[in-house]
Order: C-alpha cells, then sequence, then structure tokens
C-alpha cells in the first residue's frame, strides 16, 4: 500500500508540472480572421490584421451599433516584426489558428510576395488553408476595414462571396495559401490569385452608416483573377478572361455562356458539371484542352424554332464554337502579352512526359511556351431547352 | 432440554432482560402446567386467541389421556404450521420470528405455531425503475412475498432456492434464486461461497450484502445489478443469472452484472426491436456526453481552439468574455451545485421539493449567468451533463460517471485534448480489468462474443435471439421443443 502512495506521489508530477504547456484561455485570445499585408511608401511592411470584436454587447443596446471587428496595423521592416508590434494595440495575444483571408495590397504584390509565402509558411501557428487573395488597384488595410451588409465580418464576406462566385459563376477561384506556395516552390506553375475590390470611397466604409442603407455605398466586390509571374503581379484579367482562364484549370462548376445570334439578340446556355482536361502532345509542342459539360438554354432572344432539331444542333454547335474562341483567345493572350504558365502547362507536361520536360526546362518561356499551339474542344450535350418550345413573341 | 419450564421462563427473560414485548401466559390443562410464550410486537394476537387458545381450551375441556398431551395438542390445535423444538437455541430462534411457543411442564420437547403479524406494507408499483409497459408489481419488504413474486412468474420444479441466515444479531433470511439446469453451477456455488465467507453483526438490506460480496469494491462502477422488478429478475433467472433475496429488503440482487446490463431496462423486451436499438443508441450516447462533454468543452475553449468551427468560436468568445474564473473552475462549480441540488432533492421530503428547484433552476440558469459567474455555454454543456446521466436507473452507474466526468475534467485542463485522451485510456483499462463474478465486464464487446452482440447495442428480433449466452448458461438453446429432445 506505501509502496503505490510511494508511485502515485511520484507520478503525480508527470500531470501537475506540464505547467498547463500551451494553456490559453479562451477569452485571452484576439481571434483573427483576415491578415492583410501592403507595402508603405517607405518601403516597410503595413500589416493590418481584422480581429473579431467579442466585447459583450449590452441586452438592450442595439446589436448593430458596436462593428463586429476591430482592426489593428504597424509596420516594420519585416512581416514579424510587424506582427510583434501589434500587440502594443491590442490588450489580448493574437491568435491566428482562424485565419481565414490573406489580403495582399496591390502594391505589395506588384514588387513580389516571396516574403510572404516564407513568413507563413514557416509559421507552426497557423493553419495553412486560408484564402490568398490580392486586393485590387487597392490597399488590403482599406478593404479590411470596410463594414459589410451582410456579414459582421468583412473577411467572412470576401471568402463567402468568393466562395459562391466560384461554384455558380466561376470568375473566382478559391485558392489556398497551401496551394499557392506549392505552386510557387513546384515551379510548374505560376501563381494566379483571385482578386477584391472596393466601390466608393473608404473612409465612409468605415462607418456604420454605411451598412444602414440599403445599398451601401461602400462595398466590396469580388474582382478578377491576377496573375503573376514568378512571384510578382503582372496584370489584371478581365471578367470574361478570368472565367476562361478557370476553364483551363478545371474550376469551373457552374457558368453561363451566352452567344449573338441576331443583331442584339442573344442565346444564353448555362453550363453544368463541367469538366476539363489538359493533354499536351510533344513535337510539335501542343497543348489539347477538352471541356465537357452539360448545358441548359436559359435564356432565347432570337426567334427559333426549338421543335427544330437542326436548330438545336445549330445551338449546341454556337455555344461551343464561342466557347472554344474565347478559351483559345483568352490562351493566346496570356502566352503572347503576359508570357505566363498559369495554365499549369509544365506541370501537366512533367507528370506526361518528365524526361522531354527536363530537356526543355531551361528555355521553357523563350522558345517553347510562345510557340505552342492551341487546340481547344468543347464537348457540349444540351439538356434542357426550359419549358416553352417557342420564344416568347407577339 | 425443556424439561424443567420454570427454569427455561427464567432463563428467557434474564437474557432478554425482562422486557414487556414477551408474553407470558400460563395455563392449567388437565392439572399439567402449560407455558404460552410469544413476542408481541412480531405475533398476531387474534390469531392467537382465535386459534391456540380456543383449541387449547376445547383440548382441556375434552377428556384425554394425560400422557400424550404433546401430541395430542399437536394433532388438535387450529394451526397449520406446527413444530417440535427440543432446545432452548430453537426457542429462541423461533419466539424472535413471530412464533408462539407452547412449553408444558415436564415435556422434553415445546411445540411452535406460526402467528406471524403481517408487519410488512402491500405490494405497490415499482418506484425507482418505471416503465411505460410492462408489470407493475414491485418487491416489497417481505422476503415470502418477494419470492412468491418470483415464482408466480417461474412456475416450475427448476426454480430453486437456497436459503441462508446472515448476521449475529438480525439474523436475516437470504435466499439464493436461481433456475436449475439453466445456471452454471459453478457461479452458484461461487455466490454460495462468498455468501458463507460473510461474518458480520448483521445486514439490513441487500445493499450492505452488495457490498460484502461484490469482488471489485474498488471500482466505481457496480458489478450487481440491484432491481426491485420481478420481471427483471425473472428475465435475468432464466438467462441463467443469479438472484439474492434478502429479508426486509425490497431490491433484490442480480448477477453477474457487465456494463452492457445497465443499458438495458425491462421495457426493451416489450418494445419493438428497431426502436429499443434506436432507445439503445440514444443511450450509449448519453452516456459518453455525460461522461466526457464538460471536458471536451475545457480542453476545447482553453488548449484546443483551432478545433472549434470559427463562427462556432466567436460566439463561444463572447459569452466567455467577462468570465472571471478559468474553465475549469466554471464547470467545476456548476457541476458541483447540480449534485448539490440533485443530492438535496432526494432527500427534503416531497413538499418541499418543488421550491427547491425553483431556487436551484435559477441559481444555476439565468441568475448565474447574468452576475457574470458562468457563460451561458457553460450552463448548456452542464445541463446536457447533467440530463445525460439520468436514463441509467443504477444509481451507481450515476456515480462512477460522475467520478470520471470529474477526473476527464481535471486531465482536460490540464493536458487539453491529450489528457482527455490520457484518462479515457484509464477509464478503458479500469473497464477492461473488472469482472463481475468471473464474466469480464465490457462482455459482449472485449472479448467480443458475437451471441451477445445481437442484444447489445443493436437488438436483434426477439424471434432471432434463440440462444442463451454461452458464459451465463451451459444449456443455451431457449425454446422448450429442443430441451425436451434434449431431456
Amino acid at each position: 500500500m506505501m509502496k503505490k502512495i510511494k508511485l502515485l506521489i511520484l507520478l503525480l508530477p508527470i500531470f501537475l508540472f506540464t505547467g498547463c504547456y500551451n494553456y490559453r484561455e479562451l477569452n485571452q485570445l484576439a481571434i483573427t480572421s483576415a491578415v492583410g499585408i501592403d507595402l508603405t511608401d517607405d518601403g516597410l511592411y503595413r500589416v493590418t490584421i481584422q480581429v473579431l470584436n467579442t466585447k459583450k454587447n449590452d441586452k438592450d443596446s442595439n446589436a448593430s451599433e458596436v462593428p463586429e471587428f476591430v482592426v489593428y496595423s504597424s509596420d516594420a521592416k519585416t512581416l514579424q516584426e510587424a506582427f510583434r508590434k501589434i500587440i502594443l494595440d491590442s490588450s489580448k495575444r493574437i491568435y491566428a489558428n482562424h485565419l481565414q483571408v490573406l489580403l495582399i495590397g496591390d502594391k505589395l504584390a506588384k514588387s513580389g510576395i516571396k516574403d510572404i509565402m516564407d513568413m507563413f509558411f514557416r509559421n507552426s501557428e497557423s493553419r495553412k488553408q486560408f484564402l490568398v487573395l490580392v486586393a485590387k488597384d487597392q490597399k488590403a488595410e482599406n478593404i479590411l476595414s470596410i463594414l459589410t451588409p451582410q456579414e459582421n465580418l468583412s473577411s467572412k464576406n470576401i471568402k463567402d462571396s468568393l466562395t459562391i462566385d466560384s461554384i455558380f459563376l466561376g470568375v473566382g477561384q478559391l485558392i489556398t495559401f497551401e496551394e499557392m506556395v506549392d505552386n510557387y516552390i513546384n515551379d510548374n506553375k505560376e501563381i494566379s490569385l483571385p482578386t477584391v475590390e472596393l466601390r466608393g470611397p473608404v473612409d465612409y466604409g468605415e462607418q456604420t452608416e454605411n451598412i444602414e442603407q440599403t445599398s451601401s455605398e461602400t462595398r466590396l466586390v469580388s474582382g478578377p483573377t491576377a496573375i503573376f509571374k514568378d512571384d510578382v503581379l503582372i496584370d489584371y484579367l478581365t471578367l470574361k478572361e478570368s472565367i476562361m482562364l478557370n476553364f483551363v484549370n478545371d474550376r469551373i462548376k457552374n457558368t453561363v455562356v451566352s452567344y449573338e445570334c441576331g443583331e442584339n439578340k442573344y442565346v444564353v446556355a448555362e453550363l453544368l458539371n463541367t469538366k476539363s482536361s489538359l493533354d499536351i502532345a510533344t513535337d510539335p509542342l501542343k497543348a489539347k484542352l477538352t471541356v465537357k459539360a452539360h448545358s441548359n438554354i436559359n435564356e432565347i432572344t432570337c426567334n427559333l424554332n426549338l421543335q427544330d432539331d437542326d436548330v438545336i444542333k445549330e445551338i449546341e454547335d454556337n455555344v461551343k464554337q464561342k466557347l472554344e474562341d474565347d478559351i483559345t483567345s483568352t490562351m493566346k493572350k496570356i502566352i503572347n502579352e503576359y508570357n505566363t504558365d498559369v495554365f499549369g502547362i509544365r506541370d501537366t507536361l512533367y507528370k506526361n512526359n518528365p524526361k522531354y520536360y527536363k530537356q526543355i526546362k531551361d528555355e521553357w518561356y523563350d522558345k517553347y511556351f510562345r510557340d505552342m499551339e492551341i487546340d481547344v474542344n468543347v464537348d457540349l450535350q444540351l439538356l434542357e431547352k426550359g419549358n416553352a418550345l417557342r420564344v416568347i413573341e407577339r | 432440554m425443556l424439561n424443567d419450564i420454570e427454569k427455561i421462563i427464567e432463563k428467557v427473560k434474564k437474557d432478554t432482560n425482562n422486557i414487556g414485548d414477551i408474553v407470558y401466559r400460563e395455563k392449567y390443562i388437565h392439572k399439567r402446567k402449560v407455558y404460552i410464550l410469544y413476542n408481541e410486537p412480531l405475533a398476531s394476537s387474534d390469531k392467537i386467541s382465535d386459534f391456540i387458545f380456543r383449541s387449547l381450551n376445547r383440548i382441556s375441556d375434552n377428556k384425554i389421556n394425560v400422557k400424550n398431551i404433546l401430541s395430542i395438542i399437536e394433532n388438535d390445535i387450529s394451526n397449520f404450521k406446527v413444530k417440535t423444538i427440543s432446545n432452548y437455541e430453537e426457542l429462541c430462534f423461533y419466539l424472535h420470528r413471530g412464533f408462539t411457543i407452547i412449553l408444558i411442564d415436564g415435556e422434553k420437547n415445546g411445540l411452535v405455531l406460526e402467528t406471524k403479524a403481517d408487519l410488512s406494507r402491500s405490494i405497490s408499483t415499482p418506484n425507482t425503475e418505471n416503465t411505460l409497459r410492462g408489470s407493475k408489481d414491485a418487491f416489497v419488504e417481505d422476503y415470502q412475498k418477494n419470492i412468491g413474486l418470483i415464482k408466480k412468474r417461474i412456475r416450475s420444479n427448476d426454480l430453486w432456492i437456497e436459503q441462508m441466515v446472515i448476521g449475529k444479531y438480525t439474523d436475516t433470511q437470504v435466499g439464493i434464486v436461481y433456475v436449475n439446469g439453466v445456471v452454471k453451477e459453478d457461479l452458484v456455488n461461487l455466490v454460495k461461497e462468498q455468501l458463507s465467507k460473510i461474518d458480520i453483526y448483521g445486514i439490513v438490506s441487500s445493499d450492505s450484502l452488495k457490498n460484502l460480496i461484490e469482488n471489485e469494491s474498488k471500482s466505481v462502477f457496480p458489478t450487481i445489478i440491484t432491481t426491485e422488478r420481478p420481471d427483471n429478475v425473472s428475465t435475468a433467472l432464466m438467462e441463467g443469472k443469479v438472484a439474492i433475496v434478502v429479508d426486509n429488503s425490497p431490491y433484490v440482487l442480480v448477477l453477474p452484472a457487465v456494463l452492457s446490463d445497465f443499458f438495458k431496462t425491462s421495457e426493451d423486451s416489450y418494445g419493438k426491436w428497431k426502436n429499443v436499438t434506436f432507445t439503445r443508441i440514444i443511450k450509449c450516447m448519453a452516456f459518453f456526453i455525460s461522461l466526457i462533454l464538460p471536458a471536451f468543452y475545457i480542453a476545447l475553449i482553453t488548449y484546443n481552439q483551432e478545433m472549434i468551427p470559427t463562427e462556432l468560436l466567436v460566439s463561444f468568445s463572447a459569452q466567455r468574455e467577462g468570465v472571471p474564473f478559468p474553465a475549469l473552475v466554471e464547470a467545476t462549480m456548476m457541476l458541483i451545485s447540480f449534485e448539490i441540488l440533485r443530492e438535496s432533492d432526494l432527500r427534503v421530503p416531497g413538499f418541499t421539493g418543488s421550491s427547491l428547484s425553483i431556487v436551484g433552476a435559477l441559481i444555476l440558469g439565468d441568475a448565474a449567468v447574468s452576475a457574470g459567474i458562468v457563460s451561458p455555454i457553460m450552463i448548456i454543456v452542464v445541463a446536457l451533463t447533467s440530463i445525460s446521466a439520468l436514463p441509467f436507473s443504477e444509481p451507481e452507474i450515476i456515480n462512477g460517471l460522475r467520478w470520471y466526468r470529474f477526473l476527464f475534467m481535471i486531465g482536460a485542463s490540464l493536458l487539453g485534448i491529450v489528457g482527455v485522451v490520457i484518462i479515457f485510456i484509464f477509464f478503458v483499462i479500469e473497464l477492461t480489468s473488472l469482472n463481475s463474478f468471473g464474466k469480464p465486464y465490457l462482455m459482449p464487446y472485449a472479448p467480443t462474443y458475437l451471441q451477445g452482440l445481437k442484444n447489445s447495442v443493436i437488438k436483434f428480433p426477439t424471434i432471432k435471439l434463440t440462444k442463451r449466452l454461452s458464459y451465463l448458461s451451459n444449456n443455451i438453446i431457449k425454446q422448450r421443443n429442443d430441451n425436451d429432445e434434449k431431456n
């Protein structure tokens, strides 16, 4: 019995002397939902964090009067120093495990994002699953301080609207930090990131009046894709080009395509279950993109006889043709104007034909990428023509 | 030898300190001195005067052979339970059981006649094990009635009862009940051995006996079922278990009992199998919720915040804001106040119970939150934990859960989820190392036993449950026909 008690006394410190490693009460943490990083005019990093405001609202007061988040920012030569300096502002410890969004300012993106990747990749505390976006023509700091009408947190607003967009329209793409770094390190695919745009005056967007109106004056909008070469932002695509780029990257789930069938008259097709696959043929180098999709006709303003099978066939062909043209022209534009491989053609080539890839790797941009042939093939299946067989017309 | 009755009477008077309870009535039958002794509180005066005195008067009126007076009384007296006794110890034994004793001067033997007063309440409905369906009778404090309630259900020669008397002062009657041919004999022998080992001044209820024969007295989990429902006992007996009926106790012990037995209720045999399965799954969930939920909550909000979904974290964090205590203290405080409430609710008389629950609900609920002592989410956690322990009718299970709940909370507050896992390992070690009269406590899960799994969390249709569990019975076929063929 004494032996057992002695053993117990010896075992007890194992539990007690842990010092409660990593113990932190929930209410001592500043839960960070978004981080924005900018380059100031002095060449310093400005780190802006969006922290959830967990201060208890009084029961009687209207909840909307207290902003749901607080924004802190600080400047320093290095990112880590800037992060630590935020503690001077905040009364709580910065807790980045629940980081949702990393927003990169326009200026910083144009000067290179290598440092950011290194810092977040090295950091053990934060998850690598947060989304990365570029603040189009804007400082990340400004965007994070905007109050948004539908969501209490602007970071959640950014994330949700990007998610919805990537499902139903296909302009944006959900790119996590992990994926971005993976692409960058592996050198097989250039970075392309979704963007967020600010519409309206910044100052006004920071005030609660902004969300007390039915149509907010200052708002955040999902923007077109930003394309990078190496770690430097080159340019922003247009919305339509963004969709086409996503077709190549197989990121489209649903989207809408239209073609002109008469003067100012259109046929609009909804694409469903879209799947695309990229195939590379060598000698000569040729990228073959196959897009498979189901389609519904949702809107027709020409007078077409939908009972006629030939007409249906024609619509199918036209949509197909239109899509093929658009994708091809977007790819050509990116290749010729920006000369950056955001499609991951090298990646596909490496996977299919690693020997050949090693031969041409060094001269890829100088020689091969520019001269590559492109062949886009769309396989469309028209499923529904809508409820009416004829176009509503008098 | 009971020849010298004056001496005997003197001795009884001396040994009992001449208390007024014992009535000594002198009577002469054909000039032979007869003493009639009985214990007034235990014996029924009506029976004594109606039958015994009248019979004795009739005998003394008739002409008889005085030499055979003992056998004449034994024959003629109007009482069906007559016994001869021959020594002082027997006399005392019967005297304290409400019998009437007739001693005749000069005779070697005395007579005892059953004149017990009915001191037990009548059979009523169960108090602690309520069911919607099934029989509504429950055991009472009387040994004979309890045995009767079981015999009423199993009318067979094979229902065997072995009687024992335990306790130096209490002389409590204990019966080991089992179905011969179904039960494993070594189990009966083990129980008998355990009971005969008991050397104690007295037991007053089956629960004190339970503590004496339980082989896992260190564990917080029960290895014997106590039940007040005769239908439960009968079902268990027919499965090959052993019941122990103790006089003066409305609870009958059933053994062996493994953990999964406590998840079963008598209602299970009345319900449809799919519904029963669903109920049991809910009970299993309740078991684990009650065990781990507060610890899990503490671990999540003090160490492993990254496991909480962001939206939930926000609301947790907002609710924790302004609470001055660490989460462990907060949880312990609320759980202990609930335990106090439960304990006092059991003890107070019924009419003050309602005021107690109002006060309790106010303190545990709204007031504590608005005073900023605890967070609202903690109230939810504590409430869910507490009600999750209640589907189990056996109080020992509830108390065992409570014990481990606090251990889990301490583990969680020291090491987070890792601490919960460590305590869980200890928990499983304890459960697997337990045995109930030689049967592993986690049966039929560990060791896995297919026949038992058919009636564990999932209950198979009753028509398919044709076999008894082989660890309980050698005679595993349940049907009558198969049995007959075998015999």
